[in-house]
């Protein structure tokens, strides 16, 4: 859709909506030359159909998990451990530079053992127990795959569905498509923490959560441990409630005496943009202030949760934001790139995220949440089956397959989808593009990902990407 | 005067502009066209469903179907066009645009079609690709007679504050001074306003607000962008930009060195660096990088920044396919791409620095002088860092050094000599012989002066394989076992001039390396280090046969494979220095004794140690600079290499060779000597003036930046999917008179902001939001958001703190802690630059945001909260949003809250309160406050002043936010009062609009 229609439609909602007094004039035409509108009340035709989420917690696990060691079940690999994988199961596989060099590639077996776990049997390791308490409520898609081998590209390209910087997020396009639920806070908010594992991990971008060409007002807004919880949100000192409000006031009059003068209809848009920060001011560090959790909450989540900053802590925000109706909520787990170190840091990252993944889900289930809230689990791609350096020392990245979980709104519960080869390195059954995933969560949110575009550079820019991408019907309830 | 003289020449237009318009195929179908049917029936004749292709007369009208008996348009004849049947079907199985595509045709879109196909189906090719004819005309009749025809008519000229104000920003990105606004509004002459415009268009400011401009689309940034996204240095390029707009560089000439400045013949070392334009690309270093997947996407990158910037074409889409759009196939796009696709550049880039190629350079704005005092100055910065890094580890080391001076005894009184500091090993260098690498018989030597008699010097060194040490040509020591570095007492340095030299030698072609670092003591304990780097000389003494002295080259600085850390011979380590390091009072500590204490703390504290390593990086990565006052920065040069399709864009997919060349829908790209073409070629071929594109883009841009939105208003895109010029006549008048002016772009700009309809006044009424609510008509002068940094630099010159020095090392202002280092690869070993934010001090806060450090994966957050792009890739046009993030910066952020605290001070200078608001006034928004505004303000001050009357210390607190230093007076609730409503003024709608 013509995105300067969009903005006034956008206004005309916005206004409808806010009751601002206008006048007349302003309120048949609220545009403005060279602006997007700013209000953030989504695209009018969309939802496109009744969605089951109505947002969605992306807890996105930064570095590659190894599906292989976490939940890729092959009843055959231990078996296979310490052979040298066949030259047919790799296939012509273009390996990354760090392990095209090694003469042999000796098969590795999961460095845990692995159990069913659940009503449902699904397979899952004994480094995830809590994950494992939650099976019966989950889809785990053991098919995933990814064109990228390395960490820039593959981490680019499941958040904003391109290898090449310049697209927006998938939170971007969500915030853009549907706008705001909550008058007080950002539509679309990052939460990052480093693991425990392999630190500093491999570095993350402000792309993944930019707006790419989409007006900026819909990149992701970090909200950071800390007094400040977003960026320039507290007063200085020496200012208090009072005189904000004091000079808020003052501020729109004066900006009113402008409007009065010129009629632009930007500038009741800024007014109510003030109004908005002042109402932020309060809203966000009520979402950070944990005093009115009780005891449970952190017996539920783990005692990692009182330290700010901690996957724990940002897993507890996120539910809190969601309870505000926040439209995306994106957390970003940094150390899962364990290409030595393999044991230890692996199981130091499960203990950062295992207990509170699990927590949140079951803490969105007793509150109600989860039937519309879409919760998604995993990384940028999996790892090899192959040892890099010594046995069991690591493994390199592996796109060809991977592994993620999702709960929630009308994600099928206790369900696998998806299947791989006897060393878990080829999809065998079911595969599921990163833009198929993409499109899902899309669907979820009342999308059709081929529908929802933006114009930019004279194409219908989606954020599927241009080759054909599906939902995945499969796992949807 | 002007105004009258215009409505005679308005009424004597000859040429027919109002008249009704008639349906023409560029203005009214192909938009129908290219949106909804051209993705299955368009240029790309692979996709062609059903083999129809509607992009051309000819394919069109042909002949349909296995008879050949229906054709999809019959010109004069919609009901015999198959194609009005089909938009018209009922049935969904023959409707047109399938259901299933997404698109559909409204009611009017049909009947506009079905009019076209009765008029006879005329084609034209798409406008942008023909050559500008256009009538002759001024900018304001072209404008009022759209007006006309639209029933609207222009608006008055705006008053002379309005004017001044909206000139000033426009041309230099700043608000006019004071005394600007007075001299403007004071001088009676009717040619005071063409004075002015030329006043401001020769000015530095208008050379940095063109150069903001131009950045965006460069992708300009001071580092790498993928993966672990270290520093580069490409401020020179940045430099060589705002040179370039400062003499007025002919656009074509700007445009030509900047693609090919390297191939022009005997180019100039300004004109290599001009090149830095297609360097700015991204590159990576990730490890396991597939370095030519990456070679290909930075040459890609090239392809899509020229192409977007000069042409206004996407020609990204034909890297894998040929182009639905518009006519480029994937053959023309392969063509294209061999013209950059032909240089050195790796793909594997470099790590903490500019990879290859690259050329040393001077700044042509800053001189050597003063990028050494400044690469000086922030070298002092960093080593302040040190002794006071971020509260968290100030408060880590005090703990830790009350615990270490307890367990340490106190020194006996005679040891001093022992108390030499460390060596410097981190910062010294393996040095090779740079002639002969492999030399096995090697002399090093280095000249260095001291200005006094030195206490004491000490020598520590090793060679591969063996050396000597002389010092004024006089033996001092010698090492055999290189495993073992040997640190040696040194006498015979003198006062004045003196020089060390070594002479290395090693097993028949085996290399002799070195590396060594002296350590002196003067007066006071002031040490002094030397260090082999690339700034000693070598030369190869094999067999007697000197060469002639060089330049030593770094190999690879000490602890790197293969040498690694070699032990030194344990001393016995004395405590006594960290003792009285320790015992000293902080704020008399010498700097090495922090030294001292920072490195015994780093080997205790892993938060230190990594912090230390940053800075020695960052030290590191500006120390020659400091030197040379010059920099390296990364150009192009040319490489043969072949060319082939890519076979749907992937890197190893080769498909068949091409050649470089332009596309066929333009003019002929013509080389020279039926040799290949090259850059030069290309750059030549931009820049042509019978090019139908470069002129056009390029005024359009420049519409676009005074008027906020293009002609086009899709800057980036003139193809077929691009808008539809809003007065495609004028855009062609400014493009030919722009070539005849030899394009000089100071006269386009003159011209635009010369005329009428710039001068207008913003005021809406509710007809023109009626009739034309976008304005694109301009029956008044548009209003909208400055750019982000215009924001700043205004807030900061209402203030009075802008520091308008120009050009040189990038800087680093107020940012709030942590936003590289909570997502970069800081505390990993071996260290990146550009990992953490290491804030600068003093004037360098209040620079223009132009010079604010550019890191891609966290661009400075007050940039990119209001709207900047983050220069991953080429941008030419931002979107304005209004947002509450950009009202709390405007209240919160320490910038604009010293800012206002600078400009309280100001307004309290003055006599009465009213004046002091008045000036407020002026300087915030450029002009006077009416009564209202008065009585609020005053109002207000009076309410603010008892508040803080009471409340003493929140009112100290607000006014000593920011480094500048206040002076704090008797009455400190006037200074909170004052800097309230200076920050009041700051966030007023009028401060950040230009109208």
């Amino acid at each position: 859709m013509n995105q300067d229609s969009t903005a006034i439609l956008n206004r005309k909602a916005f206004l409808g909506q806010s009751g601002i007094a206008l006048g007349s004039l302003a309120v048949n035409s609220l545009l403005k030359n060279n602006s997007l509108g700013t209000t953030n009340t989504g695209i009018s035709d969309l939802p496109h159909f009744s969605p089951k989420a109505k947002r969605v917690i992306y807890l996105f696990q930064s570095g590659g998990p190894s599906h292989i060691d976490l939940f890729d079940h092959s009843t055959k690999f231990s078996k296979l451990h310490g052979t040298e994988l066949p030259a047919s199961v790799r296939g012509g596989q273009r390996l990354t530079g760090m392990t095209s060099g090694l003469k042999k590639l000796v098969v590795c077996g999961p460095v845990s053992p692995m159990k069913r776990r659940g009503k449902c049997g699904t397979w899952m390791s004994n480094m995830v127990p809590y994950t494992g308490n939650i099976a019966d409520k989950i889809t785990v898609i053991n098919s995933m795959r990814t064109e990228a081998i390395n960490h820039d590209p593959g981490i680019t390209l499941i958040n904003t569905g391109s290898q090449i910087p310049g697209r927006p997020s998938v939170g971007s396009w969500a915030n853009y498509g549907l706008g705001s639920s909550n008058a007080n806070m950002p539509a679309y908010i990052v939460l990052i923490s480093q693991g425990n594992g392999k630190n500093p991990g491999q570095p993350i971008f402000s792309r993944l959560w930019g707006s790419g060409f989409l007006p900026s007002q819909h990149q992701g807004v970090l909200m950071r441990s800390g007094k400040n919880p977003l960026l320039y949100l507290n007063d200085p000192p020496g200012i208090d409630r009072s005189i904000r409000r004091k000079m808020l006031d003052d501020l729109a009059s004066l900006n009113k005496g402008t409007y009065s003068r010129f009629s632009d209809p930007e500038i009741e848009t800024r007014i109510a943009q003030y109004e908005m920060a002042f109402r932020m001011q309060t809203a966000a560090p009520k979402i950070v202030d944990l005093s009115d959790e009780p005891e449970s909450t952190f017996k539920l989540y783990g005692e990692k949760t009182r330290t700010p900053g901690t996957y724990a802590y940002n897993c507890l925000l996120a539910r809190r934001l969601a309870e505000q109706d926040v439209r995306f909520i994106q957390l970003f787990h940094r150390g899962w790139d364990q290409h030595g170190s393999l044991i230890p840091h692996l199981r130091a990252q499960c203990n950062d995220t295992d207990q509170p993944s699990a927590a949140l889900v079951q803490d969105l289930d007793q509150r109600g949440l989860l039937d519309d809230t879409l919760v998604i689990w995993g990384g940028e791609f999996g790892r090899t089956a192959y040892s890099q350096g010594a046995l069991k020392n690591g493994r390199d990245h592996h796109g060809r397959c991977f592994s993620i979980w999702m709960a929630g709104a009308g994600i099928k519960q206790g369900h696998v989808h998806g299947m791989t080869d006897d060393y878990c390195y080829n999809v065998l059954k079911d595969p599921v593009h990163t833009n198929d995933m993409n499109a899902t969560i899309l669907h979820s949110l009342g999308i059709n990902h081929e529908k929802f575009t933006f114009k930019f550079q004279g194409l219908n820019a989606r954020l599927t990407g241009v080759e054909k991408s599906h939902v995945v019907h499969d796992i949807l309830s | 005067m002007m105004t009258s003289r215009l409505t005679i020449l308005l009424v004597a237009i000859s040429f027919d502009l109002s008249k009704a318009e008639e349906i023409k195929f560029n203005r009214n179908i192909r938009p129908i066209l290219s949106d909804n049917c051209f993705s299955c029936h368009g240029p790309n004749s692979k996709d062609a469903k059903g083999g129809l292709q509607l992009h051309s007369k000819s394919t069109a009208t042909a002949p349909l179907g296995k008879t050949k008996n229906r054709r999809a348009i019959a010109p004069g004849n919609k009901e015999a066009s198959e194609m009005w049947t089909r938009i018209n079907a009922l049935d969904p199985e023959d409707r047109m645009p399938p259901i299933k595509s997404n698109h559909a045709l409204s009611k009017n879109q049909i009947k506009v079609i079905g009019q076209w196909i009765d008029e006879g189906a005329k084609y034209q090719e798409h406008w942008s690709f023909q050559s500008p004819d256009p009538p002759v005309g001024t900018i304001d009749q072209f404008i009022r007679a759209e007006l006309k025809r639209n029933g609207l008519n222009p608006s008055k000229i705006a008053n002379k504050t309005t004017l001044i104000r909206r000139l000033t920003q426009d041309l230099t990105g700043l608000p006019p001074s004071l005394e600007e606004i007075k001299n403007f509004t004071s001088d009676t002459e009717s040619t005071t306003y063409e004075k002015e415009v030329d006043r401001l268009l020769s000015t530095r400011a208008a050379a940095e607000r063109l150069t903001v401009n131009w950045m965006d689309g460069a992708r300009y940034a001071d580092t790498n962008g993928y993966s672990i996204d270290d520093h580069r240095d490409m401020w020179i390029w940045r430099d060589w930009v705002i040179h370039a707009f400062l003499e007025n560089m002919p656009f074509n000439q700007f445009t030509l060195e900047q693609i090919a400045g390297d191939l022009i013949p005997k180019a100039t070392e300004q004109q290599k660096v001009a090149t830095g334009f297609l360097r700015n690309s991204m590159n990576t270093h990730e490890g396991g990088t597939i370095a030519e997947e990456y070679r290909v996407t930075y040459t890609a990158d090239k392809v899509d920044t020229v192409s977007t910037v000069f042409m206004g074409l996407t020609m990204k889409c034909a890297q894998c396919h040929d182009h639905k759009y518009d006519p480029i196939t994937q053959e023309e796009y392969y063509k294209f791409f061999a013209f950059f696709n032909t240089s050195s550049e790796p793909g594997n880039g470099s790590t903490n620095s500019n990879t290859a190629p690259i050329i040393e350079a001077n700044s042509l704005i800053c001189s050597p002088e003063r990028v050494k005092r400044d690469a000086g100055f922030r070298l002092t910065e960093l080593e302040n860092m040190r002794i006071r890094p971020e509260p968290r580890m100030v408060t880590m080391r005090d703990a830790w050094e009350k615990k270490t001076l307890k367990n340490l005894t106190p020194p006996k009184l005679d040891e001093k000599s022992k108390n030499m500091p460390t060596f410097p090993e981190n910062t010294a260098h393996w040095i090779w012989n740079a002639l002969n690498q492999m030399s096995e018989n090697v002399e090093f030597k280095k000249e260095f002066k001291l200005k006094e008699l030195p206490e004491e010097a000490q020598v520590w060194f090793t060679c591969d394989n063996e050396c000597s040490v002389k010092i004024n040509n006089t033996l001092v020591g010698s090492n055999s076992d290189w495993t073992k570095p040997k640190k040696i007492q040194i006498t015979g340095l003198i006062k004045g001039s003196n020089v060390i030299s070594v002479n290395a030698m090693n097993e028949k072609n085996s290399p002799a390396g070195l590396i060594l670092s002296v350590a002196i003591r003067l007066s006071k304990d002031k040490v002094i280090h030397l260090v082999t780097d690339s700034t000693w000389d070598t030369r190869e003494t094999k067999n007697n046969n000197k060469q002639d002295w060089s330049k030593a080259v770094e190999i690879a600085k000490y602890g790197d494979n293969p040498w690694g850390n070699l032990e030194t011979k344990k001393e016995k380590k004395s405590n006594n220095s960290l003792f009285l390091a320790l015992k000293a009072d902080a704020q008399e500590r010498s700097k090495d004794q922090w030294k001292t204490i920072n490195d015994a703390f780093a080997t205790e504290s892993g938060p230190f140690k990594i912090y230390q390593n940053q800075l020695n990086l960052e030290e590191k990565a500006i120390r020659k600079s400091a030197d040379t006052g010059r920099s390296t920065v990364m150009v192009m040069n040319y490489k043969p290499r072949k060319t082939h399709i890519l076979i749907r864009g992937a890197y190893d997919q080769h498909g068949k060779e091409v050649q470089s060349g332009g596309p066929a829908t333009l003019p002929p790209l013509n080389g020279q000597n039926n040799s290949a073409k090259t850059r030069l070629d290309l750059a030549k071929w931009l820049i042509n003036p019978s090019h139908p594109l470069t002129a056009r883009v390029i005024v359009n841009r420049y519409w676009q930046m005074i008027f906020g939105t293009g002609l086009v208003k899709t800057s980036e895109d003139f193809g077929t999917q691009g808008e539809y010029p809003s007065h495609p006549k004028l855009l062609d008048r400014l493009a030919n008179d722009f070539i005849k002016n030899g394009w000089n772009l100071r006269k386009l700009i003159k011209r635009i902001v010369m005329s009428e309809t710039y001068r207008q006044e913003s005021v809406i009424t509710p007809k023109m939001m009626e009739k034309d609510p976008y304005n694109k008509l301009l029956a008044r002068a548009p209003r909208f958001r400055l750019d982000a940094e215009f924001v700043r630099d205004s807030a900061l010159a209402a203030g009075g703190l802008l520091n308008r020095e120009i050009g040189g090392p990038s800087v680093y202002p107020y940012q709030p802690d942590g936003l590289w280092s909570e997502i970069s690869h800081y505390g990993y070993p071996a260290g990146f630059t550009s990992q953490k934010y290491l804030p600068g001090t003093g004037r360098s806060n209040y620079r223009r945001s132009m010079y604010t450090v550019w890191k891609r994966t966290s661009p400075p957050p007050t940039m990119v909260i209001f709207d900047a792009p983050n220069r991953e890739i080429c941008n030419v046009r931002r979107l304005q949003t209004n947002t509450p993030l950009q009202a709390l910066v405007l209240q919160n952020d320490p910038q604009y809250l010293e800012a206002a605290r600078s400009l309280g001070g100001i307004m309290a200078s003055t006599k009465t309160m009213a004046k002091g608001i008045e000036i407020g006034f002026l300087r915030v928004i450029g002009r006077k406050p009416n009564s209202i505004e008065l009585r609020i303000l005053i109002s207000s001050f009076n309410e603010y002043r008892d508040s803080y009357f009471n409340r003493q210390n929140d009112a100290k607190s607000l006014i000593q936010i920011g480094e500048s230093k206040s002076k704090i007076k008797d009455k400190i609730e006037e200074q909170a009062a004052w800097t309230l409503i200076a920050s009041t003024l700051l966030n007023m709608d009028e401060f950040v609009t230009r109208q």
